[in-house]
């Protein structure tokens, strides 16, 4: 009995030790996800990530921002990290005219970034978010390729930016999206 | 062969009208100002406009406006970030930041306040590279400024944005490969479309080579380097009609203005007006309407605190009460001034109209007079016709009297602040008044024990007194 005991927490030890080690990767687990819950919307990302609403009363577009390393710290120009090692996903709230359909408001969005950024688009795909319609894109955003996917409901788009300069880390923004939910 | 020289022909007209549009290569005035105080914040440009295919993809070369030209082929100063950082020699020299970048950006962390380059009119919208975005359009240019990666917006759409406003706050908005770091990206537009309209760089070109890029329109910043120092116009002479002075802008009075009758100047909020000597002359109406976040200045030439060292004689000269003579309202003359600083006139004044002192004159007319500030002068008003209201004003620091009346009706000064909460002094109406010194025939009662036009950013003047 003695010796089961034993190896039982032996095993349990090994367990801890996974844990432990998988939590220190560069590549976060499943295991590793916790929620996060806005006024509008709920969506998993890794627990040792940072999460940023952007306050009420504070005019922005961008609504939420993740990321893995803590911007207050990098927001001073005093401060200046190896970017390389940074990955940041935004999530920014337009409105849509009405009267406008979801296809041509992303025409117009994306002539609008190409005027200024040369933004293109690498791959489209309809996709479905939460049981609404959505675009999955891949943009080249500067230096980055990016997934970016737009979600269409009622009179505003959703859009949550992907970017990594280590392409690993977009598991983190393909496991935000799929766990993205409207809490209303 | 007649075929082909009646479409080399056609070729050339329809080339020739074509270059009117397409190679638009007219300078524009220079009236931008930085965009980041430097007051507060140390301005580093980071990234130049490319000449070379601005707004596009990388091409491997990077032009500054001096014709300096960094190339992939003299090597990467940063291969690891993938902008395009090139050296102008093989293996070194300057290193040009960055291919195809078509604005300039600044450090600048997080939450630095974004200030207009001229007055415009505000629009807002956000890309996925360019992040929190404002258009300011600047109509009477011709051009828009663009500033990107904004934290927030302090205005809303369509609102109207003054020089040197803070209208934004810097940040880092933009997907991860746009902005790596906290920074403004300051854009020009030649025109007001956002979508169609072409980049343009400030500097201009100055290289000995032909532009790369065709659409130069000159230097645009107000001065070399760039700095805050708004535009200055001269003025002089009679202003026969009806004319606007523009919000930030510095108008210089050469020796005088008269605004003649049946004609109005309306100065803008943001208008800093300074004065050689001279004066201005009021037959017509004067419409001198600031707002509290902006407000309008009537000063001396040598007066550096506003604007800017205009004279640019650095600190040789100071200002002065009784530097110039001041604003005149004459009988068929209205003026209508709101939050305004008048300060360091009142030149003593022997013309046709008798003796003068005051930084506000007049020999008749009708003047009003809200939320401003008068002092430092010679003497503040002078009355010796017409009628005068002021209100919710300070009158304080003038060397003789804030307000001295000789005309036949009775100055309306109440609710003003005198410099002191005791009051103006009048030797039997109020003897122990410490404030500036008033004259009969001024109603004076009741008066401000607070300075209600706060001087900066706010606050009251010291229990000294005001400054």
């Amino acid at each position: 009995m003695k010796k089961f005991l034993k190896i039982l927490t032996g095993i349990v030890a090994s367990v801890f030790i996974i844990m432990i080690a998988r939590a220190m990767a560069s590549t976060p687990n499943l295991e590793n996800y916790i929620a996060h819950s806005s006024s509008e919307y709920s969506f998993q990302y890794p627990s040792t990530w940072f999460v940023n609403d952007t306050p009420s009363g504070v005019r922005s577009f961008v609504s939420t921002t993740i990321t893995n390393y803590d911007e207050a710290f990098y927001g001073s120009i005093n401060n200046k990290p190896d970017y390389t090692t940074l990955s940041k996903i935004t999530i920014v709230k337009l409105p849509k005219d009405k009267n406008q359909s979801f296809s041509a408001w992303l025409d117009a969005y994306i002539a609008l970034g190409k005027a200024d950024w040369g933004t293109t688009v690498l791959s489209a795909e309809p996709i479905s978010v939460d049981g609404y319609d959505a675009m999955l894109h891949t943009e080249q955003l500067g230096s980055l390729p990016s997934p970016v996917v737009y979600i269409h409901k009622g009179n505003f788009v959703y859009i949550v930016i992907g970017g990594a300069f280590d392409e690993k880390l977009n598991a983190v923004f393909y496991q935000l999206v799929e766990t993205f939910h409207f809490n209303s | 062969m007649r075929t082909f020289s009646y479409h080399k022909t056609l070729f050339v007209v329809i080339a020739s009208f074509l270059s009117l549009f397409v190679f638009h290569n007219a300078l524009a005035s220079q009236y931008l100002t930085l965009p980041l105080n430097p007051a507060s914040t140390t301005i580093v440009v980071n990234s130049i406009f490319d000449h070379t295919a601005p707004g596009s993809s990388a091409d491997g070369n990077v032009t500054r406006f001096d014709g300096a030209v960094g190339l992939l082929a003299n090597g990467d100063c940063a291969p690891s970030n993938s902008l395009g950082e090139y050296y102008t020699q093989p293996g070194g020299g300057e290193c040009l930041v960055y291919d195809g970048h078509n604005g300039i950006d600044y450090s600048a962390s997080i939450g630095t306040d974004v200030l207009a380059a001229a007055p415009g009119t505000a629009e807002e919208y956000f890309t996925n590279c360019g992040g929190n975005t404002v258009r300011l359009q600047h109509t009477g240019e011709g051009h828009s400024t663009l500033y990107a990666h904004l934290s927030q917006f302090l205005f809303s759409i369509g609102a109207s944005v003054d020089r040197s406003e803070v209208f934004a706050l810097s940040g880092n908005t933009a997907g991860m490969g746009c902005s790596t770091g906290p920074h403004l990206h300051f854009g020009v537009i030649d025109g007001f479309s956002t979508v169609s309209s072409n980049r343009i760089d400030p500097y201009g070109w100055s290289g000995t080579t032909t532009d790369p890029w065709p659409y130069n329109q000159g230097y645009l910043w107000t001065t070399n380097p760039p700095s805050l120092t708004p535009p200055v116009i001269y003025v002089s002479g009679t202003i026969s009609q009806d004319t606007t002075w523009e919000s930030g802008n510095v108008y210089v009075i050469q020796s005088s203005v008269t605004v003649s009758a049946s004609t109005t100047l309306t100065i803008k909020p943001g208008v800093v007006v300074k004065f050689n000597s001279g004066a201005m002359y009021v037959f017509g109406t004067l419409d001198a309407q600031g707002v509290a976040t902006n407000t309008i200045y009537f000063t001396s030439l040598q007066d550096d605190s506003v604007a800017g060292d205009t004279n640019g004689d650095g600190s040789v000269t100071t200002p002065a009460q009784s530097d110039y003579y001041g604003i005149f309202v004459y009988d068929t003359g209205t003026a209508t001034i709101n939050q305004a600083r008048l300060r360091y006139g009142g030149k003593f004044s022997n013309d046709a109209g008798g003796l003068f002192n005051g930084v506000l004159r007049l020999g008749g007319g009708t003047a009003t007079v809200t939320n401003s500030v008068i002092n430092k002068n010679n003497y503040g008003v002078y009355q010796k016709g017409g009628s005068i209201t002021i209100l919710r004003s300070s009158i304080y620091n003038n060397s003789n009297y804030g307000i001295y009346n000789v005309s036949l009706s009775i100055a309306n000064a109440i609710n003003n602040y005198w410099g002191h909460a005791s009051g103006p002094y009048h030797p039997t109406l109020n003897p122990n008044g410490t404030g500036d010194i008033v004259s009969n025939d001024v109603d004076f009662i009741p008066w401000l024990t607070k300075n209600p036009t706060p001087i900066g950013s706010g606050g009251q003047c010291p229990p000294t007194g005001c400054p």
